[in-house]
């Protein structure tokens, strides 16, 4: 039966920094033509949760 | 050799970030031109021939396996409505239409559990548009998020809404069947009692079925039905017991939940055994 169990770790927001590993590897899986698109709504969300 | 990370291990917000960029690119792809209003035009039911319903069987779920996904049920093949158009639907007379509202995925990873709804927001209106599912499409995606993250079994669906064809004032009534039939907490129903309305359900070779599975066979296989459902849920440690009569007709699926509660529909994930069900005919 499946159900809540604990997850891994969490990977800080700071891991995804330009240049950063974390973000090498997103930018494998997206799409050259909407890479742009994901990167600014991934630093708008690294931004909001400094913020908050 | 370095060990790939867990996809589970991103911040979450940037899980579904990740998502919904695989999801977006579904509804990018699928928005093709729809034979299914054109055909009301000239009487075809539904302008589509028996590949074109094999392909788009919304009714499938599929796990992901590294490099495939694997269809894990196939629902009925027939019942599979599209409408793309205001105009289309006010064409519809008594039959309801089904469109895909939502995707709802599971990622599953030895202990690890999770899930999440992505909620297609432009797609949720069913006479803007109908959603193809492009298989080949997700699963060149989740091969290349495998590259990059740690395997994950990956159990996606997505949710069937039924829409009815409102006419006149009876929005009401299609809002409150939408609600009902897109809780995905409705599980597993294992026939005990069989009848002769068993053969309406294509997994005939399963004792377990969906009871929206159910549902929808009937209202295609039938224009008006009542059907009673009782079932029991199990839910971790909470159990729970429950019966509902869905009656069908005119075009019109209504609930009705005698004594007891809905809470059973509201468990996180519900394991779902009925002990009866009955389908008489009218």
């Amino acid at each position: 039966m499946i159900g809540r169990m604990t997850e891994p770790g969490q990977q800080d927001w700071r891991e995804f920094e330009p240049g950063s590993g974390a973000r090498r590897r997103l930018r494998e899986i997206i799409d050259d033509d909407r890479w742009e698109v994901f990167e600014k709504a991934l630093d708008e969300s690294r931004a909001s949760s400094k913020s908050s | 050799m370095v060990q790939k990370p867990h996809l589970l291990a991103l911040p979450a917000e940037l899980r579904v970030m990740i998502w919904q960029y695989i999801f977006t690119d579904y509804a990018t792809i699928v928005k093709r031109p729809h034979r299914v209003a054109d055909a009301r035009e000239d009487g075809d039911a539904w302008g589509e021939d028996e590949s074109d319903r094999e392909e788009k069987s919304p009714y499938v779920e599929y796990i992901y396996q590294p490099g495939k996904l694997i269809p894990v049920r196939r629902p009925p093949q027939n019942v599979y409505r599209v409408s793309s158009s205001n105009s289309a639907r006010a064409r519809y007379s008594g039959h309801p239409l089904f469109y895909v509202s939502r995707w709802i995925f599971e990622e599953t990873a030895d202990i690890f559990f999770s899930t999440a709804t992505i909620d297609l927001a432009p797609l949720a209106n069913p006479f803007l548009r109908g959603v193809l599912p492009p298989v080949a499409s997700l699963c060149q995606m989740l091969r290349r998020l495998s590259l990059c993250y740690r395997e994950l079994e990956i159990l996606f669906y997505y949710e069937c809404i039924l829409v009815f064809p409102c006419v006149d004032d009876a929005e009401n009534d299609c809002v409150d069947s939408m609600k009902i039939l897109s809780l995905p907490n409705l599980d597993y129903l294992e026939v005990k009692n069989k009848t002769e309305s068993q053969c309406l359900v294509d997994d005939g070779s399963e004792d377990w079925i969906r009871p929206r599975h159910l549902l929808l066979s009937l209202i295609n296989y039938k224009k008006s039905f009542t059907c009673e459902l009782h079932v029991v849920a199990t839910n971790g440690g909470s159990e729970g017991e429950t019966q509902f009569t869905a009656v069908y007709s005119a075009g019109k699926l209504k609930f009705a939940y005698p004594g007891q509660s809905r809470r059973i529909w509201s468990a996180r994930r519900s394991c779902i055994k009925p002990c009866t069900w009955m389908v008489e005919r009218t």
